[in-house]
This record gives C-alpha cells, sequence and structure tokens, in this order.
C-alpha cells in the first residue's frame, strides 16, 4: 500500500512537473503539435524532388502525406518516451537534482519506469486532434476510426518501449556514462530500427532481425499492416502481439539489473554529484 | 582596437571552440555521426518515391544538395543564431560585449570551427549516401554561378542567424523554437526543394524571400534542376537581396544589443 502512495506521489509530481512545463511555453506547445507536419513536409518534399508520389504509392499503397503525417506522429510519440527515459539523469545532473534522485529512497527502476508516462499521456492527448485533419482530407468519414487506430497504436508502442529504454539507460550509463554526444547516437538507431519511417516489412534481412529485438517495432508493423492493406496471417497477427509484449516484459527484470548496476557504480565512484 | 588585436581575439574564439566542440570528447566525430543517423532517419523513406526511369545516382546527387543545403541552415542556425544565447546563458555575452572587441571578432573565430563542422558532416554525408543508395555525382557545369550562389548563401545564413540570434536573446526564446525554424526555413524557401518542384503559390512566397536565390543558383551550377525565373535574374537579384538582408541583419543585432543594454535578458535559461 505504501509503495503504491509512493509510486502515486511520483507519478503526480511528474505529471505536475510536465503540464506545467508545457502549458508554461506555449510556443513549445504550438512547436510540438506542428511538428508532425514539419517532418513530414520535409520528408515528402525530399521524396517528391527525387521521384514521385504515384512510385510511392505504387511501392506502398497509400498517399505519401498521411502516411509520413501518421509516422511522425508515431515518432514523436515514441520518441517522447525514449528522450524523456534516456534524458533523465543528463537533465538532472544539469540543472543539480541527480543527487537527490539517486539517493531519494523510491526506487530508481521504478522511478525511471514512470517518468515518461506523464509526458506520454499529454503528448499523447494534446497531439492526436493535429491527425484528425490530414485524415478527414484523404479519408472523409473513415478519419475518426484511422485516427483512433494510429493514436491506440501509438500509445502502445510508446508504452512498450518503456522498459526497454530504461535497460538501454542503465546499460548505456554503466558503460558509458553521462556522454551525451553518444546519447544522441543512441536515440536515431533505435528509431530507425522501429521501422516508423520505413516499414519493418521492407528492411534488409539484418536490420530486420535486429528490429525484432524492440518491442514496439512488432507494434508498428502490425500498424502499417493493417493501413497499408499488407496479406496477413490471424497467426501472424498473434505473434507480433506476442512478440511485443514478451519483450516488453522480458525486459523489466534486465532493466531493473541493469539500472541496479550503474546506480551502484554511481554510488561507489561518487558520480553523483 | 586595431586589426592584429581583433585577429588574435578571433584566433583565441577559434582555439577555445577547436577544443572545445571538435576535439574534447570527439566531439566532432560524435556530433556528425549523430547528424548522420539522424539524416539517415529522414532521407531513407525518401526513396520509396524513386520512379523506375530514376537512376539511383540521380537520387542520390539530388539527396546530397538538399543535405548540403540544409547543413548550411543547421549551421546558421544552430553554430551561428544560438551561439548569442549560449554565451548568454554561460554568463560570457556580458563580456563579450563590454571588451569592446564586439561580436565580428567572435564571430570570425567561430565561422573556421564551422568550416571544419561543415566539411566533416558533408563527407560523413556522401559516404552515407554512397554506402545506402549511390555515391553521388557531383558535376560543376557553371562555376561562376556556384561562386556567386555560395557567396549569396554565405551572406543570407549569416544575416539570418544575427537576426535570430539577437532575438533569441532580447525575447528569452525557447530552444524548441529555434529547432522549428531551423526545419521550416529551408522547407519552406525553396533550400531543400528546387523551386521548380513546388507549387506556384509557395515559388511565389520563396521568391520573396533572399534564401530561394542562393540555392536556386548551386542547383543550377550542379546541373540538378532547372530555375523558375532567368539565372541572371537569380545571380542580380540574389545578390541585391542578400546584401540588402546583411545591411538590414546588422541595423537589427545593433538595436537589439543596444536594447539589451538597457533592459537586460529576458530568460537564462538552457531551453
Amino acid at each position: 500500500m505504501r509503495v503504491l502512495k509512493n509510486l502515486l506521489n511520483v507519478f503526480r509530481a511528474e505529471f505536475m512537473l510536465t503540464l506545467t512545463d508545457i502549458t508554461r511555453r506555449k510556443l513549445l506547445l504550438i512547436t510540438m503539435i506542428a511538428y508532425p507536419y514539419v517532418l513530414a513536409m520535409f520528408i515528402v518534399l525530399i521524396g517528391s524532388s527525387v521521384g514521385s508520389y504515384s512510385s510511392f504509392k505504387l511501392r506502398l499503397g497509400m498517399d505519401p502525406i498521411p502516411f509520413f503525417v501518421m509516422a511522425s506522429y508515431l515518432m514523436m510519440t515514441v520518441l517522447g518516451v525514449i528522450d524523456e527515459v534516456l534524458w533523465r539523469p543528463v537533465h538532472d545532473s544539469m540543472i543539480g537534482t541527480f543527487t537527490y534522485v539517486i539517493l531519494s529512497p523510491i526506487n530508481r527502476v521504478t522511478f525511471y519506469l514512470i517518468v515518461p508516462l506523464p509526458r506520454l499521456a499529454l503528448s499523447t492527448l494534446l497531439n492526436a486532434p493535429t491527425l484528425l485533419p490530414i485524415m478527414l482530407i484523404y479519408y472523409g468519414t473513415l478519419a475518426l476510426l484511422i485516427t483512433g487506430l494510429v493514436v491506440s497504436f501509438a500509445l502502445i508502442s510508446a508504452f512498450l518501449m518503456i522498459s526497454f529504454s530504461v535497460l538501454v539507460l542503465g546499460t548505456f550509463y554503466y558503460l558509458l556514462g553521462q556522454n551525451w554526444r553518444l546519447l544522441n547516437i543512441v536515440r536515431p538507431l533505435l528509431l530507425i530500427v522501429t521501422g516508423i519511417y520505413y516499414p519493418r516489412y521492407l528492411m534488409p534481412l539484418t536490420l530486420k532481425l535486429i528490429s525484432t529485438l524492440l518491442p514496439s517495432s512488432s507494434t508498428v508493423e502490425l500498424l502499417y499492416r493493417i493501413l497499408l492493406n499488407v496479406p496477413t496471417t490471424t497467426q501472424y497477427v498473434l505473434s507480433l502481439i506476442g512478440v511485443a509484449t514478451a519483450l516488453a516484459l522480458i525486459y523489466l527484470p534486465l532493466s531493473s539489473l541493469s539500472v541496479g548496476a550503474w546506480v551502484r557504480k554511481s554510488l561507489i565512484r561518487g558520480e553523483v554529484s | 582596437m586595431n586589426f592584429i588585436e581583433a585577429l588574435r581575439a578571433a584566433k583565441a574564439v577559434f582555439l577555445a571552440y577547436l577544443r572545445a566542440e571538435l576535439i574534447r570528447g570527439k566531439g566532432a566525430l560524435l556530433g556528425a555521426t549523430s547528424l548522420m543517423i539522424w539524416l539517415v532517419l529522414f532521407i531513407t523513406p525518401a526513396t520509396l518515391f524513386r520512379s523506375p526511369s530514376t537512376s539511383l545516382t540521380e537520387v542520390s546527387t539530388k539527396i546530397f544538395t538538399s543535405i548540403a543545403i540544409f547543413l548550411s541552415y543547421l549551421v546558421a542556425t544552430w553554430d551561428w543564431g544560438w551561439e548569442l544565447r549560449w554565451l548568454n546563458y554561460q554568463g560570457i555575452l556580458e563580456y563579450v560585449l563590454i571588451s569592446g572587441r564586439g561580436l565580428i571578432t567572435h564571430y570570425l573565430g567561430l565561422i573556421p570551427i564551422s568550416a571544419i563542422w561543415f566539411s566533416i558532416t558533408i563527407a560523413l554525408a556522401y559516404l552515407m549516401l554512397s554506402a545506402l543508395i549511390s555515391p553521388p555525382k557531383i558535376v560543376i557545369t557553371h562555376p561562376a554561378y556556384l561562386v556567386v550562389g555560395s557567396l549569396q548563401l554565405i551572406t543570407v545564413l549569416l544575416s539570418y542567424s544575427l537576426i535570430l540570434g539577437s532575438l533569441i536573446v532580447t525575447t528569452g526564446s525557447a530552444g524548441p523554437v529555434a529547432e522549428f525554424i531551423g526545419w521550416i526555413l529551408p522547407i519552406a524557401t525553396g533550400g531543400i526543394v528546387p523551386l521548380i518542384n513546388l507549387p506556384a503559390v509557395i515559388q511565389q512566397i520563396a521568391l520573396l524571400t533572399p534564401f530561394s536565390y542562393p540555392a536556386e543558383l548551386i542547383r543550377y551550377s550542379l546541373g540538378i534542376s532547372r530555375t523558375v525565373v532567368s539565372v541572371s535574374t537569380e545571380a542580380l537579384v540574389g545578390t541585391a537581396y542578400s546584401s540588402a538582408f546583411l545591411i538590414t541583419a546588422y541595423l537589427v543585432l545593433k538595436y537589439q544589443l543596444s536594447k539589451l543594454r538597457k533592459e537586460g535578458v529576458r530568460s537564462v535559461a538552457i531551453h
């Protein structure tokens, strides 16, 4: 009961911090909402200068504009979780709170598992309506259904990514310390492997195999298979759901081990200041 | 302050940034690698647009030019524009301002750092495209226009960064806003895609800004695309426009710095 109360306290504190951060900086809120469109525009414009919409449509079976707006929305949601977890120690160090976090009585793994939840909830809620206009233009009456599907899959994909992100956090900081330059290499690599912009079923075999290690890559693939009408057997659908859930669960104890090792190393070496 | 002293100060800035940004912590290598991986994330899906009649070399060359121009904008936004904010955050800006050397000396030391950074990233972009798609084929068909276009690009980007930087410091705007401008500007002004491939409305808007002219000239000089107005007009109007933009930027910077001296900075937070 006490543990639960502690968890709720952390969640409430993190939620208020995120909410204040988002509402205090109105321009940040606007940029957050506009980002899926800007990124989509970037890719579509480069794409159209080297080829054509029709070639894309022929290859993927979907118009590039809604596809990339949707993919960018997915990317922003998943990246939100990755960033909240991976950047947190760096951010805490910069503002001088890392020592307090490490020395606080709350379980560190639990703390890092909770950290991304408020931003995930808030950003999904705030960004979801931005998808609707573009879907209305392209899909008319089906827009609400497609938007709902994309938002749900984005939430699930980001949620399943939490335990993996905490595992990466523990392992990364244990091996390499607070090296933000290297962290900036890990972030886009995770996004490439997730198959958000370049669907997994089109990837080369090696990348496809690496991709299966990320829980959200399976859910993203499932979403694309549904939206792009890729023939898929029920067995394969179930295997994607199964793999995603199993991996997210397997990574939980591993993340606990890695964060534990990192925290111990930090305390022994006195890296908390 | 005489010229020799100014050069000495610029050299000190150059050496300080060389050690801090490029050498220490393998900054240049890791930063450029990170940027390349981000570009891979956004560039690879663009290949899904390729039609069977378009060669891989053509695709690669066009993407390479887009990356080069986009990287120039990145340098202007983050190395030059955001620099004033960073100096402010580090508590150095006041010292730079009251030292009497002025920001020009600081930028004289900074620009070679940007040039080194740009060269490393562009080389990595070439390698990345060669590995993923095909080696880009760079053929200079009109060298004179390439020189004019490049000079225009440097002038326009320096002006843009001075305006952006001074506004960021005096208004206290956040990093995500600068990041957002860094994305939207090259997209909306024909920096990434030839104007000929854009809708007529965007073409007109882009031509009203000084940004489109150098990008169009550079692409034309490399034989990548035609220009929407005649090349000589692009060169003439672009040169006049970029010069006027530089003068405007200087005046804006002067005004904002004088405002800063009277009112102080709005925010000292990092983000």
